[in-house]
């Protein structure tokens, strides 16, 4: 059953999918060039067999995107049928059921990192190492790869990164005299300053529905919540210091109001942005192109800067959403599957096709240093080099943060815990990082799980 | 189901229905052949497979605990144990029962009065009226409450900016001090005018000689629907209510579409039921969430005894 909430908060993590329409790589260009993706598999490749295969794909988008073709021209007797299954978790839910049932897994699904250890848990992923995926490893941006690999088995290929920064209204800055915030503690002094100035605006929300955007955070002030200790056995600690330190700066923030706490990706959030409620939004690099596409009218005002350093000259940054595709224990075809995966993200029409027409932040070293790419100024953010920017920050992001085998869970109550205290403007969060804790600590020992709390 | 049968399969316990059930003899009784359940095959059938087969079922995995990392254990009543004490399941059945405490009455309160309106052929556009009150519950629950939320919105919403333009401040409709009268307000949008179809309908089947009577002894309108009709309709009301309890324990899609635009107020656990579905599908905890289903189904069978018991009782003494 679709579910209405589906359109919940995690719902939009990357870019929507721009039309066709910028065929600047012709189909023929791409058939001419060698199969690059292909060719440093050593097995022998399956898609070259005499018999016709078909694959099928659950992606957030419900066309068959360019790349795809790409793909399926220089693997003639290869379909790949893309099947749009919904975004988050109605994707996850769908997967879920149809592992459940043991029939309709699709052969490739499109996974945001946070998911991915989750359906590992379950052991619903095909481990791409087995079929040569270690081979396009150090082609990858080191911390993007650890995303989807770990102790030399790989269970999907990065498409799109989601590295962090703050995108503000440069002409809200500009207004009342605010300075351009570089650590968290002048953001809390013009924050304050803002509100004193616009009484009807905010310097940010901190959307108090939203895991992901709370745990990008988390992850910039230090904490990693969840460490991976053997099979089946993790160290929990959302309650830590670095978390603790994270909750004591934004709960007095927005005790005083001086922050918004409501829930974004909401019609109201969507109206909040495109009215200059919000002076910034702490995001991802998705999120430029996804701005353009709810607050047209802004055009131009917009911005990026680095986050906010909790250590004044500090670099340090995180990560929110991202993504990649994946392959089903069950397919059918593990080695035309894993040539796809790496070919979407290393083929060099295809990385530039995700990159400069679906604007997925590159996972590959090659494509996220292309001068085409870092030198695109978009007029939105009024002729700004933002790729730029977020491939500076790219480095920044913490290689071992590591997400939950029980991802929706987390979420889930991360709403009911630190989200509600949230929502209802309680100055001390602590009570409510405990509870979150102890909700997620008791899940995972109930779910069979060996969980340390250090 | 039409509202003719529900009417029918009210407690015959009403002064005028009584008479009507007494004239029939009771006699001995026949024997039944097979011919009979040929006729209610098909839904026997129905009912079967898609009724007693999944109950059945849920009340089987029920009893069995699934792990991410070990597999499905037989538990025996554990599920049950735990759901006994957990506080958001228990805090949700609350919930609901404070909704149905005020919303049942303020909509049946509605129904009625409009029913005796509608009966009291003093209404000039009675049929436009009818239709009027009735054509909400045609609306799709789904959109009823995609449209109040839209209403409802804080900045967006015509009450807030009716109240802007005032120089005043609409009531956070979506907030946690709001959220259950909100959704009581959707419900009782939505099935006031089913619930006065009933209640019509019932009043139209009075036999007039009553009113004549009524007349003669000198009754007006109002004293007329007070003593007159209203005991009659009795039945119809406390099926109603009955019905409303049933209905409200299960509240659902209301709760969830407001979960969308107010994430945090809703939460997971905001009904009994919202929590049994967020526990199969974001937690992966079917066993315990066909527990919880169960015991919802249990408290709801409880509750709606407790109902028919006391207002038997009742009549039995009036």
């Amino acid at each position: 059953m679709a579910r209405i909430t589906n359109d919940r908060p995690r719902a939009w993590r990357r870019v929507a999918t721009t039309v066709a329409a910028g065929a600047i790589l012709s189909t023929a260009a791409a058939v001419a060039l060698p199969s690059a993706g292909a060719a440093h598999v050593a097995k022998p490749s399956q898609s070259h067999a005499a018999k016709p295969v078909a694959l099928t794909l659950w992606s957030w988008d419900s066309f068959a995107t360019p790349e795809v073709k790409m793909f399926e021209k220089l693997h003639p007797n290869v379909r790949i049928n893309v099947v749009n299954a919904g975004t988050g978790l109605a994707e996850y839910t769908k997967l879920r059921t149809a592992i459940q049932a043991g029939s309709g897994v699709p052969d490739l699904i499109d996974m945001e990192f946070p998911e991915m250890r989750t359906f590992e848990a379950t052991n619903s992923l095909l481990d791409l190492s087995k079929y040569g995926a270690n081979a396009v490893a150090n082609q990858f941006v080191p911390w993007v790869w650890s995303q989807t690999s770990a102790n030399g088995q790989v269970y999907g290929i990065p498409l799109a990164t989601g590295q962090m920064a703050m995108i503000y209204r440069a002409d809200i800055f500009k207004k009342y005299g605010i300075p351009i915030p570089t650590t968290w503690a002048q953001f809390a002094t013009d924050a304050a300053k803002l509100r004193t100035a616009d009484p009807g605006g905010y310097l940010t929300d901190i959307a108090s529905n939203d895991y992901n955007a709370f745990m990008g955070l988390a992850e910039q002030a230090g904490a990693t919540p969840f460490i991976p200790a053997g099979k089946n056995s993790w160290n929990i600690n959302l309650n830590s210091t670095a978390m603790q330190k994270l909750v004591s700066y934004w709960g007095p923030l927005i005790a005083n109001k001086t922050v918004s706490t409501d829930a974004d990706f909401t019609t109201a959030w969507y109206q909040g942005m495109s009215s200059g409620k919000y002076a910034t939004w702490i995001s991802a690099s998705w999120a430029p192109s996804f701005l353009e596409g709810i607050a047209k009218n802004t055009s131009g005002e917009w911005r990026v800067a680095v986050l906010p350093q909790w250590t004044a000259g500090a670099s340090v940054g995180g990560n929110i959403g991202g993504g990649a595709y994946v392959a089903s224990k069950t397919t059918k075809y593990p080695q035309i599957a894993t040539e796809f995966l790496e070919f979407m993200s290393t083929n060099p029409q295809s990385a530039a096709y995700l990159a400069l027409q679906e604007f997925r932040f590159p996972t590959t070293k090659v494509e996220a240093a292309s001068p085409t790419f870092l030198q695109q100024k978009v007029p939105f953010f009024g002729g700004q080099e933002v790729n730029r920017l977020f491939a500076k920050v790219d480095n920044s992001v913490n290689k071992n943060f590591a997400w939950s085998p029980f991802n929706d869970f987390v979420a889930s109550s991360f709403l009911t815990t630190v989200g509600v205290a949230m929502g209802n403007k309680q100055s001390n969060l602590k009570p409510s990082l405990q509870a979150w804790q102890s909700a997620v600590v008791s899940y995972g020992r109930r779910q069979g799980f060996t969980v340390g709390t250090k | 189901m039409s509202v003719g049968a529900q009417i029918r399969t009210a407690p015959p316990s009403g002064s005028g229905l009584r008479t009507a059930r007494a004239s029939v003899p009771g006699g001995r009784r026949k024997k039944h052949g097979t011919k009979g359940y040929l006729f209610i095959a098909p839904f026997l059938l129905v009912f079967v497979v898609l009724l007693l087969v999944p109950l059945g079922y849920s009340f089987y995995i029920s009893l069995f605990r699934t792990q991410i990392v070990g597999g499905t254990t037989f538990v025996g009543l554990t599920n049950y144990r735990a759901a006994l004490s957990d506080t958001l399941f228990r805090s949700g059945l609350a919930r609901v029962g404070r909704f149905i405490l005020v919303q049942t009455p303020v909509m049946l309160g509605f129904a009625l009065f409009f029913a005796l309106a509608l009966d009291s052929a003093r209404l000039r556009f009675a049929r436009l009226i009818r239709l009027g009150v009735f054509l909400p519950y045609a609306v799709p629950s789904i959109v009823a409450a995609l449209m109040w939320g839209y209403l409802y919105g804080p900045s967006f919403g015509p009450f807030a900016q009716i109240a802007h333009d005032l120089g005043t401040t609409a009531p956070g409709f979506l907030s946690s001090q709001w959220m259950l009268a909100s959704i009581g307000n959707i419900v009782t949008w939505e099935f006031t005018g089913y619930n006065m179809i009933v209640i019509y309908a019932a009043l139209q089947a009075i036999p007039s000689e009553l009113y004549d009577a009524a007349a003669v002894d000198g009754a007006g309108g109002i004293r007329t629907a007070w003593s007159v009709k209203i005991p009659i309709i009795r039945p119809v009301l406390q099926l109603l209510v009955f019905f409303s309890l049933i209905g409200t324990f299960q509240l659902f899609s209301e709760p969830d579409i407001m979960a969308a635009i107010a994430p945090t107020v809703i939460g997971n656990a905001y009904t009994p039921n919202l929590y049994a579905y967020n526990l199969i599908f974001t937690d992966q905890e079917v066993n315990y969430a066909a527990a919880v289903s169960f015991l919802l189904a249990f408290v709801i069978l409880v509750l709606s005894y407790s109902v028919i018991l006391l207002t038997n009782r009742r009549n039995k003494r009036s």
